[in-house]
């Protein structure tokens, strides 16, 4: 039984893969800046466990946005070390409005070829 | 459990030994660390083992990011060095330097100097290299001015010698004492970024 349940969530890890960088800007939109732990702990308990950002995606994932001018840093000391906050630009701002647009997009065909039947609120 | 001061030291002192020079990509992977380890209830020693046996796979991929981040790491070329007035001061001394070198013709000058620009920085490559070494508390970006101004020296010595000995006039002067500022803001650049990348750091550390 346990065995089937990772195997259903590493099948579910492969269609969350693409839309990961959205999640992640979609968290900062919600919550300002966030840090690398504090957002695999966010997606955790949004999803009740069911999704599982490992660390090896997620910051080579920010890293890029960093790069590509949609997050900015703020560092922070926090109880002796030093905190890295991630947080959006006003591009990357933009982009996640478009993002997100693209991802219901994606989810209302899916849905519309899965169940055509079913409607989306 | 809580982390105390020294074994954040500790743990700090571990990721450097395993490979983390840079302190930009050190002080991410401490800080996930801790909140690893913040988690725990068992002791340090042992939660600290199972954390890095466990985190293997993310501190190889974190430990090889400097490569890619060091290639990134580029400098503002208008802002950081075309307007900046020590280069534009160095380009003017070079000009007036070879203008009034006992040359009797540019064709003279041009041959015995025509690769000073990319020999001039050597040093530069050298201070670099001992700074990567010997310093624990170096950031990515110092190495910025590094990757930029060496790759723009690779345009001239690949592309634009051949035109400056084809041109043999004063343009050439000209193109080979910009090229001569770029080599030696090679070493202006590497204090001016060591300084301000690494204030940004040690305000935090300490």
């Amino acid at each position: 039984m346990q065995c089937l349940k990772i195997f259903s969530m590493k099948k579910q890890q492969q269609l969350y893969k693409g839309s990961l960088n959205t999640i992640i800007m979609k968290l900062l939109e919600q919550n300002g800046k966030m840090y690398g732990y504090e957002i695999t702990q966010k997606v955790k308990e949004i999803t009740k466990g069911e999704m599982n950002i490992t660390e090896g995606a997620l910051y080579p994932a920010l890293h890029k946005m960093e790069a590509e001018g949609f997050l900015d840093v703020e560092l922070d000391r926090v109880d002796g070390r030093i905190r890295k906050y991630y947080k959006l630009t006003a591009n990357g701002l933009k982009e996640t409005g478009s993002r997100m647009e693209e991802l219901e997009n994606f989810i209302r065909n899916m849905q519309t070829i899965v169940n055509p039947n079913l409607k989306l609120g | 459990m809580k982390v105390t001061a020294k074994q954040i030291n500790s743990i700090d002192e571990r990721l450097v030994s395993e490979g983390f020079h840079f302190m930009d990509i050190r002080f991410e992977v401490l800080d996930h660390i801790v909140c690893l380890l913040e988690e725990q209830e068992e002791d340090f020693d042992t939660e600290l083992e199972r954390i890095f046996i466990s985190e293997r796979v993310y501190l190889r991929q974190q430990r090889k990011s400097f490569l890619f981040r060091m290639a990134g790491a580029r400098i503002n070329l208008f802002r950081d060095l075309l307007w900046n007035p020590i280069f534009i001061g160095l380009w003017i001394l070079s000009f007036t330097l070879y203008i009034f070198l006992p040359y009797q013709s540019v064709k003279e000058l041009l041959n015995d100097l025509d690769v000073l620009p990319v020999a001039l920085p050597i040093a530069a490559f050298v201070l670099h290299g001992w700074y990567f070494f010997r310093s624990k508390n170096k950031v990515t970006g110092t190495f910025a001015a590094l990757f930029s101004v060496s790759m723009l020296l690779q345009v001239y010595l690949l592309f634009l010698i051949p035109l400056v000995r084809k041109l043999e006039n004063i343009w050439s002067v000209a193109i080979l004492s910009l090229f001569t500022a770029l080599g030696l803001m090679m070493y202006y650049l590497f204090f001016e970024y060591k300084r301000k990348n690494e204030a940004k750091y040690r305000k935090l550390l300490n």
